[in-house]
């Protein structure tokens, strides 16, 4: 039978001589052909094709050569076996050679007795083959797809046919067979630089931003790697439209507040009600609350987020998933939304090591400039000569006692120190067609800007597996991440008792001993106490996929998280005024998280006419543990037993644990038609074991279409301009079952001390075996528009989601039993917003591009309705019609005499506390805390070598002042802010003075709401790619050397610390990290 | 390789199929594991054991739990008549008279009462329906939580007035419950007694010998008080008889300094110390050893209302001398040595049983029975007999050995006050801000928000 090869190449054939003149070494007695290709392919890099049948009746060679000519080589291997080659690109393609010497290339007429299957490979412009690209024939429901090494036969095809040959991420292609085929077809699909076929990690599959019905955002590991930040959530920061992330602090490990889309229902202050997305890493669902407090109290330290112990750099992508299509398939556990983390995995090729090695500093961003020692005096004597007192030793021990000339600068003593970060990674991977690896160990070290130097150390592990068969039917993977934290950075924030002190305050007693004045807290003494937490994050996962049928495949995968934490605070009685009698304390704790996971899937691909047919059924089972094996709290004698269970008095000791399973089947259909309609529908039964026996099972659904309209003829004709233009729109519901367990049964729980020797039990809760899922509704419209060939995109988001049937704790009278138990509340509340994203490749001609990228959201939170609002405990903090987050203030009338005079709304002669709007007092609602509008703005400018990228983040949202909010009357015994030199108030050194209340009512007034709005330059990195010819000879495939920094700049009004913080938390640190990172 | 064409016969049953399994939902995959470190309500009330556990629970919430009932319940009714003192303004609306009604003390007392009640009527409902308990078992657990609520609903009906009478668990009934008068309280209060009374052990073998759970005489001792308070002399008396010719267990300690150590003879009714080893009450009251500055500190009328002589004095009270004022502070828990356990919150005592006898003996007109009973007490105190000799002047009497020997106890002052009908005329002469809605305290503010069917207390 003859064979000749034609190939359909959309790039250029010509092989540049220069390349062929490449040479190879081989030697071996009677090797199989299948062997000496590998050693070929190592040494060149070229990619062999060849019919597996054509090489199964090859006999093994001898041969011996030592640089020769790749042409030659291959002429002296083939020859006796009746083979021959051509080039094509980067492939070799092998065939039998014709009986009479013909052209080597070109085809010859049709073969008078064809084959009724035809052959054919999928590659890369680079001549990778490209597993799982389907190939359609036009006008039947035939799909084939393509094994591993890109292959496909096409099994009783007749032609003339059509071939749609398509693969995420590149460009389809269409292929025209004539009849006169006889042969093995290369089929070489071009790389879609274009972001809109970008592979986007959504749940339980992939799409591409052109295919998508849901709203969903990407962030590529480029992205995340370039940020100097140790929790990966923080990369995330204003480069995702409707995601409003806010650090709760600045040192290393503090939790993050993160919402999309709004908040959805009430803060209950329940350890497991929150707003958070769920997060979910490679599949496995990964809890945000903060570990050490998971069960059971840990007293001081909260806020330990256990996204700190995911590694940056193993991210390979992280998307985020918004609106109901496609959150829906996460279901109940995905109603405030889903961020799901994807770490890289191993790629095949020539073993690849790389390294990468940081380090740099950080400084607090801002201090809040205060009274020095003359400001501070004058104003004092000031507010003595108004109060008429005559300052005495115990009433002014700063006018009487303290030397008039000392100075601390106690903000930029306690928090102004430089924070210190190293990292080093290592990473090696590779593996063949079949089999990859991927290992990767990091350390990173980051110290704190406190008085103290204390650190986290953070060692981490990744491995990925992945294995597939020869025939491509069958697949496996495995990953493992593997987490050692040590981190001893108290969870300290400054109080206004402390950063204000007295700026003459003598911190030390002559005797080099701590000094604590008369009515004075001395803030170092809070350093003596020691703070350790201890924590292990293991997450394992892995899985297998078999092909049962062509299009359907059957997937099993099955995860396993485990986070361990063991805390310490050890308190010596160093750490306290000596005044009190306090006993030194010590308290231990430890926790552990355990999540296991096991989802079988079915998935089936369908070509239906000039559509395709997605669908999935599956299931989901999962099971979260929370134990806490032990806490206590004691007193020690010897300090060296602290941390002994036996060297402790113990006065508390608790434990706790709670077990959590959720099942869920679950099903999508989706149907895309000529990449023109495209339609997604989920239905799902979720059952959670939060609930009551009858109560267990919800059914949730979402339904998305969408239309690429610029696919139309009449687009060309009307909108000639638009490349891409998409309209979309989705509705769903999603329940939500996150409250306490066993909240529905009735809990018998224990105080911990016996009562002589009997320990006794009592109810720990109200059971409430009512309690049902809660329903947020989500609807989103959104269009995508495609300008110059896709240079300029633009999409805008409109979004509105009602969460009503709120889980919460429900309050009760106390004559109850309890002052609240688990209920679903009847208030509705809406978020609704628009987002608007925007990127363009500015230029892109020369060796200069520059591209940007922009989002901007503009969200609404509102209480839409809650009976019997005015009877629960919730009436001075909500109102029906605004945002659960609305600001509660006093109306500043003005200054009499320096006394700050604040409207008595109700006039009842007294100024009462309590909201105006709910007829409770004399508060009105001077705005709310929601960001008006959000986003941020990236460049990227690349020159030859170098790289810079950088983002701006702007946030437009009202809040307290913080230099108002966070002083004492000015006069009192307390340093101020500058800032408060501006304002006309009365100085007074007496409590109770009408100075003094005034000054109170001012704090809790509008007056004092400002603009916390802020521009913060988030990102900056640039980077300087040394050119391959330079390395070289050093191994190297490719280095770069590169600088990092994070919140460089903040532009804002605020006159607090930080607009983000706000408060008195340590705000985020400004980062300067310095780096090179290599691949050899 | 070969790929086959699509036949959907193949795989369409099994995906029918896979959506019919878990679309269903299976139950058994989410049957969790009950909590470990907790007890499901279902399986407590199944064996005496655990059941003895929720009873221990009852009491160990009380003494360790709730800052009610391990010194508050004392100390706020002596401010709010005219007992205490405090440094600083922590106190001032209780001194004052002028208690907001969102005030965190009267809150607090209100709603940790409500919840040891929601304890006590979970054993009782529990126990009532459970089951692997002996007739006499049950009995005793349903007299034990009864004892308590009576305790419970005795101060928030003295301290509050009308209250919601709750005797079940039912959330949706309770927590629309309005308030029921104080008679009906009473009433409640009486019957839960007398059952404990005929249920309860003599002796204190539920607390191994220790007098740190109810027995049949602290019911006794606690219906004499409730009698004497509904102004049932004759039952009051009957009562405390009981209690005082109840040798074998009670007398009164012939040391004043022994009154409140660990299951003397006179203690009635006590609790333990947590694992500190001294009583809370004695750390809340007493200045700070170290810093050496008052804080809770004695009315000069209450110092001065101590006879000359009275060994009381000497023993109970204690003073400290700041910027050169003297400051008196209770001193009848004086231990703050860790793990001593040199002494015991005591809830009920001997001396109290003489003075109820005193006083209905006295309202009966039994004159040198009354006299008698004074006497008891004020002998102990090293004081000589009493001078009254006419139901008057021995009320009188028996209202001032009250005030001396129940000082700080309980607010057994406050209650006096309010129950003898004199607090208007001695507190209104010794207050400037005193008006007569004052004796009750307010229904706090955050329960009548949530309960609408709650009526606020007339002055508030």
């Amino acid at each position: 039978m003859q064979l000749t090869s034609i190939l359909l190449l959309g790039a250029c054939l010509q092989v540049t001589a220069g390349v062929r003149a490449q040479t190879v070494s081989f030697s071996g007695k009677d090797v199989p052909l299948e062997r000496v290709f590998v050693s070929v392919e190592k040494q060149t890099g070229y990619v062999f094709f060849f019919d597996e049948a054509v090489l199964a009746e090859a006999r093994p060679v001898t041969v011996q050569a030592n640089h020769m000519p790749l042409e030659v080589f291959l002429n002296t291997v083939l020859k006796e076996e009746g083979l021959k080659f051509s080039f094509q690109g980067k492939t070799i393609v092998i065939s039998r050679r014709p009986p009479d010497p013909a052209p080597a290339v070109l085809p010859a007429e049709a073969s008078p007795d064809p084959p009724s299957d035809l052959h054919g490979r999928v590659t890369d412009s680079a001549g990778n083959p490209l597993a799982g690209a389907s190939v359609a024939v036009k006008g039947t429901n035939l799909v084939f797809s393509t094994n591993d090494r890109g292959d496909f036969i096409l099994k009783g095809v007749k032609a003339p046919a059509g071939l749609v040959v398509s693969y995420i991420g590149f460009e389809p292609k269409e292929v025209t067979l004539n009849g006169k085929e006889t042969y093995t077809i290369g089929i070489m699909l071009r790389h879609n630089n274009n972001p809109l076929d970008e592979v986007m990690i959504i749940g339980y599959g992939t799409t591409t931003r052109r295919l998508s019905t849901g709203s969903v955002d990407k962030v590529s590991t480029a992205e995340i790697e370039e940020q100097p930040v140790s929790n990966p959530i923080l990369a995330l920061e204003g480069r995702v439209p409707g995601l409003f992330i806010t650090q709760t602090a600045g040192y290393e490990g503090a939790n993050l507040t993160v919402s999309i889309r709004g908040q959805n229902g009430f803060p209950s202050g329940a350890p497991l009600y929150t707003n958070d997305p769920l997060y979910v890493v490679d599949g496995i669902p990964f809890g945000s609350a903060p570990v050490e407090q998971s069960s059971g109290a840990f007293l001081g330290a909260a806020g330990f987020s256990p996204l700190n112990t995911i590694n940056p750099a193993d991210i390979e992508s992280i998307s985020v998933l918004k609106d109901a299509d496609a959150t829906a398939i996460y279901g109940s556990r995905g109603a405030n939304g889903v961020i799901l983390i994807t770490t890289k995995k191993g790629k095949s090729g020539n073993t690849k090591f790389s390294a990468d090695i940081s380090g740099g500093n950080g400084k607090v961003t801002k201090l809040m400039p205060m009274l020095n020692t003359a400001q501070y005096l004058s104003v004092r004597q000031q507010a003595f000569a108004n109060d008429g007192v005559t300052p005495t030793v115990a009433n002014a021990p700063d006018l009487m006692l303290w030397s008039q000339t000392a100075y601390t600068d106690f903000p930029k003593l306690l928090i102004g120190n430089t924070a210190h970060q190293s990292n080093a990674a290592l990473s090696v991977s590779g593996g063949d067609a079949f089999t990859q690896i991927l290992f990767s160990g990091s350390y990173h070290r980051e110290s704190t800007v406190f008085h103290t130097n204390t650190a986290d150390d953070i060692v981490q592990f990744h491995l990925n597996l992945n294995h597939k068969s020869h025939d491509n039917r069958f697949g496996t993977t495995a990953s493992v991440n593997y987490n050692v934290g040590d981190n001893t950075i108290p969870n300290y924030n400054l109080s206004v008792l402390n950063y204000s002190l007295p700026p003459n305050y003598p911190l030390y007693n002559p005797n080099g001993s701590l000094y604590f004045g008369p009515g004075y807290t001395n803030p170092l003494a809070a350093f003596n106490s020691n703070y350790n937490l201890q924590s292990t994050n293991l997450l394992a996962n892995g899985g297998f996929h078999y092909m049962l049928l062509p299009g359907l495949d059957f997937k099993a995968n099955a995860g396993y998280n485990l986070i361990d934490s063991k805390a310490v605070i050890i308190t010596p009685t160093s750490a306290n005024n000596p005044l009190f009698n306090y006993f030194p304390t010590s308290q231990l704790g430890d926790n552990y998280i355990k999540t296991y996971i096991a989802e079988p899937t079915l998935d089936y691909t369908y070509v239906l006419g000039k559509g395709k047919l997605t669908a999935l059924a599956g299931g989901t089972w999962q099971e979260t543990q929370y134990v806490q094996p032990y806490f206590v709290l004691g007193t020690y004698t010897n300090p060296e037993l602290a941390t002994s269970l036996g060297g402790l008095n113990v006065l508390i000791k608790e434990s706790g644990y709670t077990d959590y399973k959720y099942e869920s089947g679950y099903g999508r259909l989706g149907y895309e038609w000529d990449d023109k309609y495209l339609i997604s529908g989920n239905i799902r039964r979720d059952g959670s074991s939060r609930f009551g026996s009858d109560r267990q099972f919800g059914n949730f659904g979402s339904i998305a279409g969408a239309w690429v309209f610029s696919k139309e003829h009449f687009s060309a004709t009307l909108f000639p301009w638009l490349s891409f233009g998409k309209l979309k729109t989705s509705y769903g519901t999603i329940g939500n079952d996150k409250i306490q367990d066993y909240s529905f049964e009735s809990v018998y729980n224990t105080n911990g001390t016996p009562y002589g020797s009997t320990v006794g039990i009592t109810p720990s809760n109200i059971a409430n075996p009512y309690v049902q899922w809660e329903v947020t509704k989500k609807l989103d419209a959104a269009i995508e528009l495609g300008f110059l060939k896709d240079r300029l995109f633009v999409s805008a988001d409109l979004y509105r989601n009602r969460s009503g049937n709120l889980l919460g704790s429900s309050p009760l009278p106390t004559q109850a039993g309890f002052s609240s138990y688990t209920a679903n509340l009847p208030a509705l509340v809406q978020n609704k917003g628009i987002e608007l994203e925007l990127t363009s490749t500015n230029i892109k001609n020369g060796p200069l591009t520059w591209s940007t990228s922009i989002n901007l959201t503009i969200p609404q939170n509102k209480l839409l309705a809650f009976p019997n609002l005015l009877h629960s405990p919730y009436a001075n903090t909500y109102v029906v019609g605004q945002s659960l987050n609305l600001i509660r203030a006093f109306h500043f009338t003005g200054f009499k005499n320096g006394v700050a005079q604040v409207e008595d709304i109700e006039k009842t002669g007294v100024i009462a506390y309590g909201l105006a709007a709910n007829g409770l007092g004399d508060q009105i609602i001077a705005g709310n805390t929601d960001p008006k509008l959000y986003g941020g703005i990236s460049n990227t400018f690349k020159y030859k070598g170098f790289q810079l990228d950088f983002l701006f983040q702007a946030v437009k949202r009202r809040g307290f002042e913080g230099d108002i909010t966070n002083s004492v009357t000015p006069g009192q015994g307390y340093d101020l802010p500058q800032s408060l030199l501006k304002i006309p108030f009365k100085y007074s050194a007496t409590f109770g003075s009408p100075a003094n209340i005034g000054y109170n009512y001012y704090a809790g007034s509008d007056a004092a709401v400002g603009d916390a709005s802020f521009i913060r330059l988030k990102n900056v990195s640039l980077a300087y790619n040394v050119p391959a010819k330079w390395i070289r000879h050093l191994k190297m495939q490719t280095f770069q050397a590169y600088l990092h920094g994070q919140n460089l700049l903040t532009i804002t009004h605020y006159r607090g610390m930080d607009p983000e913080t706000q408060g008195l938390s340590l705000p985020p640190l400004k980062m300067l990290i310095a780096g090179i990172r290599t691949t050899f | 390789m070969q790929i086959k064409q699509l036949k959907i016969k193949y795989w369409a049953p099994g995906l029918a199929a896979i959506l019919l399994v878990t679309l269903n939902g299976c139950k058994k995959l989410i049957a969790i594991n009950p909590p470990t470190t907790e007890l499901v309500g279902t399986v407590v009330y199944t064996d005496s054991a655990t059941v003895q556990t929720t009873v221990v629970g009852l009491y160990s919430e009380m003494a360790f739990n709730y800052a009610a009932y391990r010194y508050e319940i004392a100390t706020l009714p002596g401010f709010s008549a005219d007992e205490l003192q405090y440094v600083g303004n922590t106190y001032n609306q209780y001194i004052d008279n002028g208690i907001p009604v969102a005030d965190y003390g009267v809150e607090d007392v209100w709603s940790s009462s409500y919840a040891v009640l929601y304890g006590v009527n979970s054993v009782i409902y529990g126990v009532t329906n459970g089951s692997g308990m002996s007739t006499g078992f049950r009995n005793q657990a349903i007299a034990q939580a009864k004892f308590l609520r009576a305790f419970c609903y005795f101060y928030l009906t003295n301290l509050y007035g009308a209250v919601p009478l709750v005797l079940t668990t039912d959330v949706a009934q309770n927590s629309v419950l309005g308030q029921s008068s104080s008679a009906a309280v009473y009433q409640q209060i009486i019957a839960d007694l007398q059952f404990a009374q005929s249920n309860l052990a003599t002796d204190y073998s539920a607390s191994a010998g220790q007098r740190t759970m109810a027995n049949q005489s602290a019911a006794t001792a606690l219906l004499a008080r409730v009698y004497l308070y509904t102004g049932d002399w004759a039952d009051a008396e009957a009562q405390a008889t009981a209690m005082i010719g109840n040798n074998a267990l009670y007398s009164l300690a012939t040391n004043l300094a022994t009154v409140f150590t660990p299951s003397n003879n006179e203690a009635i009714l006590q609790f333990y110390n947590d694992a500190n080893g001294f009583t809370d009450y004695a750390n809340q009251v007493l200045p700070n050893a170290v810093a050496k500055v008052p804080t809770y500190i004695l009315t000069p009328q209450l110092v001065n209302a101590f006879e000359a002589g009275d060994n009381r004095k000497a023993e109970w009270l204690d003073s400290l001398t700041y910027n050169g004022t003297v400051y008196y502070y209770p001193y009848k828990y004086k231990s703050l040595v860790s793990g001593a356990n040199a002494e015991y919150y005591t809830l009920l005592r001997l001396a109290e049983q003489y003075l109820i006898r005193a006083e209905a003996r006295a309202e009966q007109g039994n004159i040198s029975g009354a006299q008698a009973d004074i006497n008891v007490i004020r002998n102990r105190a090293g004081l000589g007999n009493t001078t009254a000799g006419d139901q008057t002047s021995l009320l009188a009497a028996v209202a001032q050995e009250r005030r001396i020997e129940l000082y700080c106890e309980w607010g057994h002052r406050w209650l006096d006050l309010k129950r003898t009908g004199t607090a208007n005329a001695v507190l209104g002469a010794e207050k400037t801000t005193w008006t007569a809605t004052d004796v009750l305290w307010p229904i706090p503010s955050a329960q009548i928000i949530a309960n609408a069917n709650l009526v606020q207390n007339a002055g508030y």
